[in-house]
């Protein structure tokens, strides 16, 4: 049989005290752990589809995200710059991407896609492409630096390139955009791409949050002030065909979505003037979103060509 | 209209469906469905060098989306929708026909037999232009071929803003027929005005309403179509375009490439017109007479001129007016023409008993062929190409580039992905950088960089088996230089990557 003195009693009490402080601490870092998963979120969707419709135009929209950063799609894996193609070592780096099509009977097709690399913990911005599909082509690659973003443009020559995908086309072209700050203070700052909006509003709604979020945002060339607030919660009817094992199947279904606001401004002082723009959409933006799933049921706001467009749910390829 | 008269179409539109037959999504489809299914999901065909011509080709196929829009609003679906259609204008080509054969003067005797006749002439007699009158499926052309004799009919009864209204309908779905038949219709009236027979009011009813319509046209596709910097009259670019039509699609264009039945089927039609208007219908009706020859002297024109600039000085406006396609208007003349010399030929009309017994014999041929062979088909036919491609859309994402053997005909209507190109859909007729790039893609893989060594369906065969005989590194390198993300190729050829797809002869790989 051992023995144990009261010396040792008091020792081994003190150890368990001592163990049990430890554990107390230690279990907060494991919440962020868990916070830190939080963060990793994606939606259930892979792929949207909205649509809207003005008197003999058709808009739509096919949103996808993905959470491969090594998956690069099909214009950049053509390109044969290599500087555009790492996203470094982290795991969380998420690709958005958003193809908008405007469909007239009297006037020709516009097509864009838009692709982002972005962190999804704090929304920085990696990497976006934006390649314009339909009349004159062109593609821009942009890569986030520290004190501004860098752009590449490709576009064809005119004559068989024009015909060809994008990694054919020999006239390239390079610029830097200096980031407008309005306090050099703020330079520490994330600096964001509008699509990742659209990240942040289906996250913001899976936590529940209603509050307002302020982000800097790199538009075309500008920098803007970008806040997020919460409006309202409401119980709305959707329709959509939904990819599932057996096919697509129409759905109808009433939810409750939480709606988002998105106000943008361009920092003061900014050199060029430029519209914000969000899948083609420029003021009073408003995003629908479900919560727990973070299906995006609508997305509407005023185009300043077109006036006002109301994009709705049509379909919904979910993540297996 | 009497019943008598509705059930005589009705039964001969029967007859000519199950003796000619009818298909769906193989032909002429596979190269104008994938439109319509790019025209409700627009983010398909992404990476296909043929999206570019989309633009162009929802105003040529703007029949179909429509249909596919009655067929979405109805849930109705697109397969029974056309095959309606079809017999639709099958009734109305049998029912309009007879009425041009009325106003001729044919007796109704002689015409219940002519509509007889008219269907083995439809289906078999292909003159210069090689297209027969009726198609076995729902195309533009076909679509618009009962409304051009129904315009010929208008013109002939002196309706000229009709005849003028009719003529823009069919220019807005097919631009070369709807041309082609302003020509005919204008020409004979032109003549007429210079000669005192008609006013320059009619002449004015007919050209305006059809101007206008093809100015908003032209105007649109000159602005945002591919008529856009178009070089119409550059004769660089029409010597080019010889090249490519003598490899593709010689036996539409050329003359040159008819071979001696096709020329003396031609001759004779314009003998037995140049007779029957002469010797027949002058002693009947004087104007008639007069308008018919002048119609058949501007289409053997157009004809000449088809010849002259296509062949001899090459314009680029020459290969996409399509001028021998005249020719289809011509048949339909002719056979209004011989159905008349016939008239006069039976001086006391054809016994009703010798009708009865024809048609009698025709409806048994007609359960026979029906009976025997598969020969209506609504539906998109299974075959291996049908079932690998379904493998392919539920496999591959919707930005999947495929390059297959340009053989293969419907691979991009049936996986609804983007193909690297083939022989069925060319581009000879859409703006210069989309043709020449289809030609130098067809080459590549045809294994003909250097010179062409065939010229039509013969060059289709050879660049079968030119692809097959390509060497795996060529293929690949093709592939890497064109980003192709999959391949499919025979089951002979073996690849070290993936297999997505496999059916009996075809396996699709994924190169990245």
């Amino acid at each position: 049989m051992i023995l144990i003195s009261s010396q040792q009693k008091i020792f081994v009490v003190k150890l368990l005290v001592i163990l049990c402080l430890i554990l107390i601490v230690i279990i907060p870092p494991s919440r962020a752990f868990n916070k830190k998963n939080e963060k990793h979120w994606l939606p259930e969707w892979k792929q949207l589809i909205l649509e809207g419709e003005k008197p003999l135009t058709r808009f739509l929209v096919r949103l996808r995200i993905e959470d491969e950063s090594s998956l690069l799609p099909y214009p950049l894996r053509e390109i044969g710059r290599d500087e555009f193609k790492s996203f470094g070592s982290s795991k969380n780096i998420l690709l958005l991407s958003a193809e908008t099509v405007t469909m007239s009977l009297v006037l020709p097709q516009e097509k864009y896609e838009h692709f982002v690399w972005f962190r999804a913990e704090d929304m920085k911005a990696i990497q976006r492409v934006r390649w314009k599909k339909s009349g004159n082509k062109w593609l821009k690659l942009y890569r986030w630096k520290d004190k501004g973003v860098f752009r590449l443009t490709l576009k064809p020559r005119k004559g068989r390139e024009d015909a060809l995908g994008p990694g054919k086309w020999t006239k390239h072209y390079s610029s830097f955009y200096e980031y407008q700050l309005e306090n050099p203070k703020e330079a520490e700052k994330i600096v964001s791409e509008p699509l990742c909006l659209i990240y942040q509003v289906m996250r913001l709604a899976h936590q529940g949050l209603k509050s307002k979020v302020s982000m800097l945002v790199f538009g075309k060339k500008t920098m803007h002030t970008v806040t997020v607030s919460f409006k309202k919660k409401k119980v709305i009817k959707i329709r959509f065909n939904e990819d599932s094992s057996n096919g697509f199947i129409s759905k109808m279904k009433k939810t409750a979505v939480f709606v988002y606001k998105i106000c943008a401004r361009p920092v003061a002082g900014t050199k060029h003037h430029e519209t914000f723009s969000l899948v083609g959409l420029n003021h009073n933006i408003e995003i629908f979103v479900e919560p727990k799933s973070g299906i995006i049921t609508r997305i509407r706001g005023d185009n300043d060509v077109v006036g006002h467009v109301d994009l709705r749910l049509v379909s919904v390829v979910k993540r297996r | 209209m009497k019943i008598k008269t509705f059930l005589k179409y009705f039964v001969l539109t029967t007859l000519f469906l199950m003796i000619g037959g009818y298909r769906y999504g193989t032909g002429d489809h596979v190269s104008q469905l994938p439109t319509v299914i790019h025209f409700f999901n627009p983010f398909l065909y992404s990476t296909d060098f043929a999206h570019q011509m989309i633009f162009p080709w929802y105003v040529k196929s703007g029949l179909f989306i429509c249909l596919a829009w009655f067929s979405r609003l109805t849930s109705i679906p697109l397969e029974y929708i056309f095959f309606a259609v079809y017999c639709l204008v099958l009734y109305l080509y049998i029912a309009w026909t007879d009425e041009l054969l009325s106003l001729l003067g044919t007796r109704k005797s002689v015409r219940n037999l002519a509509l007889l006749l008219l269907l083995p002439y439809s289906y078999l007699f292909s003159s210069i232009s090689h297209f027969h009158l009726v198609t076995l499926r729902l195309v533009p052309y076909f679509f618009v071929l009962p409304f051009c004799i129904k315009a010929i009919n208008i013109f002939l009864s002196d309706r000229y803003l009709a005849a003028s209204i009719i003529t823009g309908m069919v220019f807005y779905i097919h631009q070369q027929l709807g041309l082609i038949l302003f020509g005919t219709l204008a020409f004979p009236l032109f003549l007429e005005v210079v000669r005192s027979h008609a006013s320059l009011k009619d002449l004015s009813r007919l050209f305006i309403p059809f101007l206008f319509l093809f100015s908003v046209h032209f105007a649109c596709m000159q602005l945002f179509g591919n008529y856009k910097n178009y070089p119409w009259l550059d004769p660089d670019w029409g010597g080019q375009l010889l090249q490519m039509v003598r490899f593709r699609v010689p036996h539409h264009l050329l003359l040159s490439y008819s071979g001696i039945v096709e020329k003396t089927s031609f001759f004779l039609i314009l003998v037995i017109t140049i007779l029957a208007v002469s010797i027949s219908l002058k002693t009947y009706d004087e104007k008639t007479a007069r308008r018919i020859s002048y119609m058949t002297a501007g289409l053997v024109l157009a004809c000449i001129a088809g010849f002259i600039f296509t062949e001899l000085i090459p314009l680029p406006i020459a290969f996409s007016l399509y001028l021998f396609r005249s020719d289809v208007l011509l048949r339909v003349i002719g056979f209004a023409s011989c159905a008349l010399l016939l008239d006069r030929m039976v001086g006391s009309g054809i016994n009703p008993l010798v009708i009865r017994m024809l048609f009698i014999i025709t409806a048994f041929a007609g359960l026979s062929v029906c009976i025997l062979k598969d020969n209506i088909r609504i539906f998109i036919p299974k075959n291996e190409l049908v079932s690998v491609s379904k493998c392919i859309k539920e496999n591959t994402p919707i930005s999947a580039f495929i390059m297959a053997s340009p053989y293969h005909k419907g691979l991009r209507l049936y996986s609804e992905r983007s193909v690297f190109v083939s022989w069925k859909s060319h581009g000879l007729f859409f703006p210069p950088n989309v043709a020449k790039e289809w030609f130098h893609r067809m080459r590549l893989l045809c294994k003909m960089e250097r010179n062409i060594v065939c010229q039509g369906t013969p060059c289709r065969k050879i660049c079968q088996e030119n692809f097959e005989s390509l060497s795996n590194e060529r293929l690949l390198d093709i592939a890497d230089s064109y980003g192709i993300d999959y391949l499919l190729v025979n089951k002979t050829r073996t690849l070290p990557y993936k297999k997505v797809c496999e059916g009996n002869q075809l396996i699709l790989y994924r190169l990245k």
